[in-house]
């Protein structure tokens, strides 16, 4: 009785909290055998978009809206980081063979599904990923009303997998604030 | 044991949906001090009436009246304690940065509904009430010298006659009928810092009827209490 | 509240056209009309209103000073009656479609832009919107909608009921801050309904088949009372139909209604034999005149060509962009755009034979003169993908001399130096 008890309140304090999950400071998982050092904490508001497929894990400082970091997580081939609504509205996908172009042009195309405007990438660099080689680059894009917004993201396709963490913030204020410290957890990234 | 598992129980399950004081830490913000000049940014007015189908329909009469009423309403309740609040149209600045300052705001303004006052939290945010829209809010400021400015917003319906006959049929069957309710927010900023200093939601009494010069300044002056003027 | 019969409509009787002028007692509203304050068209319009100011803050709207131009000077050619008062808005949009609200704010998408053939085409689809606010169409649907009203009831009773469930359980739960707490429930309530408010307000500009065949008669005649081709009428319908049915899912070719203008004016084949009926005996352009007026068009839309086909490739319906490529094809310039475009459909597309077929469209675009500098890049990734390392290389170095700022260099030229070290 007392063991259920115990159990029964645990599960409380588990999903009480369900929807909130606190990510602090220190390392946090890119997937099997992949991982990444954070500086400050981050709140999991991976919730906020039903589409995201398994792969996929959001942080975010201050809300969705204020900033935000998509976490791929090993993406396999013929997956994409969305669910598509129907059969006639298909997704992005990440394919196999795809090219170091195709992958930026996979998160283009996928935040242009979220909703996002005129997503357009520039100054492609070159990044590592532990071992393996990664491409860096810079996002801008706009929000239906009319919002700034800029970004970096960097992808990178280890063992058949795609890697990706883009981060993606209002010109105004939130991307400034927040960028040396995203940058810093993508060159920790491994 | 048991009593001690109950306890933690309740204390987890209050630190996930308690509501916190939506005013920011004094070590945020700047105090306003009394006499200090404001913006009173132009209220938004959305109201409609709300017909025997359920149909919302816009009445542009009543907006208009409550969105002058509800100016008039917190710039007396805001002279009262001493602090003079222009009130001024940014409706026409949504080019260049300042554009951008207006969206953000907006975006801000989202995220505190959802997180303050929705069912979410943000473990992030949990130390208090800590919003910000950037020092980019200084271009706000104009050649006006304002400190502060506060945006106000309403939505709501009242319903129709015949509606309300229906809600009487449908309690009989058993059927909940939404009947018209009205909600009034403002958020107070800092323009120097960009802080968000307070933010508050009200649900409109029924004696409290913003389409009436004094029904917005009752719910003016409800919507104020507790703000740090 | 409308009684003026408007001048227009008399006009059309001098002009000895092969249509029938509008019967005598089709009203059309009078110019700059304002509605009497706390009525219902009172609250529609401020509901416009304030749906324009979100639209000229919105991220869609095309900020191309000749294009609205352009567009502003064809509707009030159609309508000088309104020319005053109607305020046009292009949007980059990929679906074909055009709105105009009763405050008069109108709405033209840059998906209808560039499926329109000719002038003539556009002309006839303003003219059928421009038709609707004439007579008045969202007015009279709002009164059909009040006096049927279900649906928003519907959705509103279900929101509450969600409401009601959800305030009971915070109430039961023994919360400390339970009443705070349904407060906010009730709230969240609000902002549902007003989702239902807006899905509502939607339903103002879903027109009635009356409503729309009337439009499509009255367009035509406002269009060729101006000197446009009345079978461009019939035409524009019916190459959307093509359009949809070459869709890659039976879903969408079953049905006309998605994502387009007929999700909201359905489109029926009655609707597109009244309209060859009312063209009648009106010659059909000679090929010259056709060509001609496809070319003039050409040039005003050129422009905007490659970021419009771009926009429409993220509908990811490559069937139905394949057979829009088609169709632009047909006018006989762009071909290095086109082709260029052709070929990314196929990539993207990525089915059996389709990376051949990009391949082809590439080493096809390259050979014409408007070829955008992107189409090396994609021929050199497809030649090197088909193992044709000399080539690939070839038009990777020729992207780069084309494009010597592109913003992914570093990664092409990495790219070259894997390729050469590779085939070296």
């Amino acid at each position: 009785m007392r063991k259920l008890f115990t159990i029964l309140a645990l599960s409380l304090i588990l999903t009480g909290c369900a929807s909130s999950g606190l990510i602090p400071a220190g390392k946090i998982s890119l997937g099997e055998g992949h991982g990444m050092m954070t500086q400050g904490s981050w709140s999991d508001v991976t919730y906020a978009e039903r589409r995201y497929t398994r792969a996929v894990q959001v942080l975010s400082r201050d809300g969705p809206l204020l900033n935000q970091i998509i976490l791929v997580r090993g993406l396999d081939a013929g997956k994409g980081l969305l669910r598509p609504a129907d059969r006639t509205q298909p997704v992005p996908i990440f394919r196999a063979d795809q090219t170091g172009r195709e992958q930026v042009e996979l998160v283009v195309e996928t935040l242009s599904e979220l909703g996002y405007r005129q997503v357009r990438f520039a100054q492609l660099r070159p990044a590592s990923f532990g071992p393996d080689k990664a491409i860096r680059f810079d996002l801008t894009a706009r929000t239906e009303d009319g919002l700034n917004l800029s970004g970096i993201a960097q992808a990178a396709r280890v063992k058949g997998e795609l890697y990706l963490v883009i981060f993606i913030a209002p010109s105004e204020h939130y991307f400034p604030t927040l960028k040396a410290e995203v940058e810093a957890m993508m060159n920790s990234a491994h | 044991m048991r009593i001690w598992l109950l306890a933690l129980c309740c204390l987890v399950l209050a630190g996930c949906t308690t509501s916190r004081a939506r005013v920011a830490a004094p070590e945020l913000t700047t105090p306003v001090t009394a006499g200090s000049a404001g913006l009173l940014v132009k209220p938004v007015a959305r109201l409609a009436l709300l017909t025997v189908a359920g149909l919302t329909e816009r009445r542009d009469d009543w907006s208009r009246d409550a969105a002058t009423h509800l100016a008039a309403g917190f710039q007396a309740e805001l002279a009262k304690r001493d602090h003079p609040f222009n009130l001024v149209d940014l409706s026409g600045q949504m080019e260049g940065r300042t554009g951008q300052v207006l969206r953000l705001n907006e975006a801000v303004g989202d995220t505190i509904q959802t997180y303050e006052f929705g069912a979410q939290r943000l473990p992030t945010k949990a130390k208090g009430f800590d919003w910000t829209l950037g020092e980019g809010t200084r271009l706000l400021r104009g050649d006006s010298g304002a400190d502060h400015a506060l945006f106000v917003t309403a939505r709501g319906t009242w319903s129709s006659p015949g509606r309300k006959v229906l809600l009487v049929g449908a309690a009989i069957i058993g059927t909940p009928i939404p009947m018209g309710s009205q909600t009034l927010s403002a958020s107070l900023v800092d323009l120097r810092t960009g802080r968000v200093i307070w933010y508050n939601q009200a649900l409109a009494g029924p004696a409290d009827d913003m389409r009436t010069p004094e029904g917005a300044q009752a719910l003016a002056a409800s919507v104020l209490k507790g703000a740090p003027l | 509240m409308i009684r003026t019969v408007s001048a227009l409509a008399l006009a059309f009787c001098l002009w000895g056209s092969a249509l029938a002028a509008p019967a005598a007692d089709t009203v059309m509203r009078s110019a700059n009309l304002r509605p009497a304050s706390g009525s219902p068209e009172a609250g529609l319009w401020q509901a416009s209103d304030e749906a324009e100011t979100y639209a000229r803050q919105s991220a869609d709207l095309d900020s191309d000073p000749v294009l609205g131009a352009y567009v502003r000077n064809l509707i009030c050619k159609l309508a000088p009656e309104y020319c005053g008062e109607l305020r046009i808005l292009v949007m980059t949009r990929p679906v074909l479609n055009a709105t105009a609200a009763p405050n008069g704010y109108v709405e033209v998408y840059s998906g209808l832009m560039l499926r329109s053939r000719t002038e003539s085409e556009l002309a006839y689809v303003l003219g059928h919107e421009i038709s609707h606010f004439a007579r008045n169409h969202a007015l009279a649907q709002w009164q059909r909608n009040k006096t049927r009203g279900n649906v928003t009831l519907a959705i509103q009773v279900g929101v509450s009921v969600v409401a009601i469930a959800a305030m009971a359980s915070v109430a039961n739960s023994g919360d400390f801050y339970a009443p705070n707490k349904i407060d906010y429930i009730g709230d969240a309530a609000q902002t549902l309904s007003d989702l239902a408010y807006i899905h509502g307000l939607a339903t103002y500009f879903a027109y009635s088949r009356e409503d729309e065949s009337e439009a499509d008669r009255l367009g035509q005649i406002r269009a060729h009372g101006v000197g446009y081709d009345p079978w461009a009428a019939p035409a524009i319908w019916q190459s959307v139909g093509a359009e949809v049915r070459a869709s890659e899912y039976p879903e969408v070719r079953k049905s006309l209604a998605r994502a387009t203008i007929f999700d909201t004016h359905p489109l029926t084949e009655d609707r597109i034999e009244a309209l060859k009926r009312a063209a009648g005996s009106t010659p059909h352009q000679t090929a010259e005149e056709s060509r001609a007026e496809e070319q003039a068009y050409r040039a005003i839309i050129r422009p905007h060509l490659a970021v419009w086909l771009r926009d429409d490739l993220r509908r990811r319906d490559l069937g139905q962009s394949l057979h829009l490529i088609s169709r632009l094809e047909a006018v006989g310039e762009d071909l290095g755009l086109l082709a260029y475009y052709r070929g990314e459909a196929y990539r993207q597309r990525h089915r059996d034979g389709d990376l051949s077929s990009a391949l082809a469209a590439y080493r096809l675009s390259i050979t014409h003169a408007d070829a955008p500098a992107e189409a090396w890049r994609e021929l050199g990734e497809a030649e090197s993908r088909a193992g044709n390392a000399p080539a690939a290389i070839r038009a990777l170095e020729t992207y780069l001399t084309r494009a010597p700022g592109s913003e992914d260099r570093w990664l092409i030229e990495s790219e070259l130096e894997t390729l050469k070290a590779s085939h070296s």
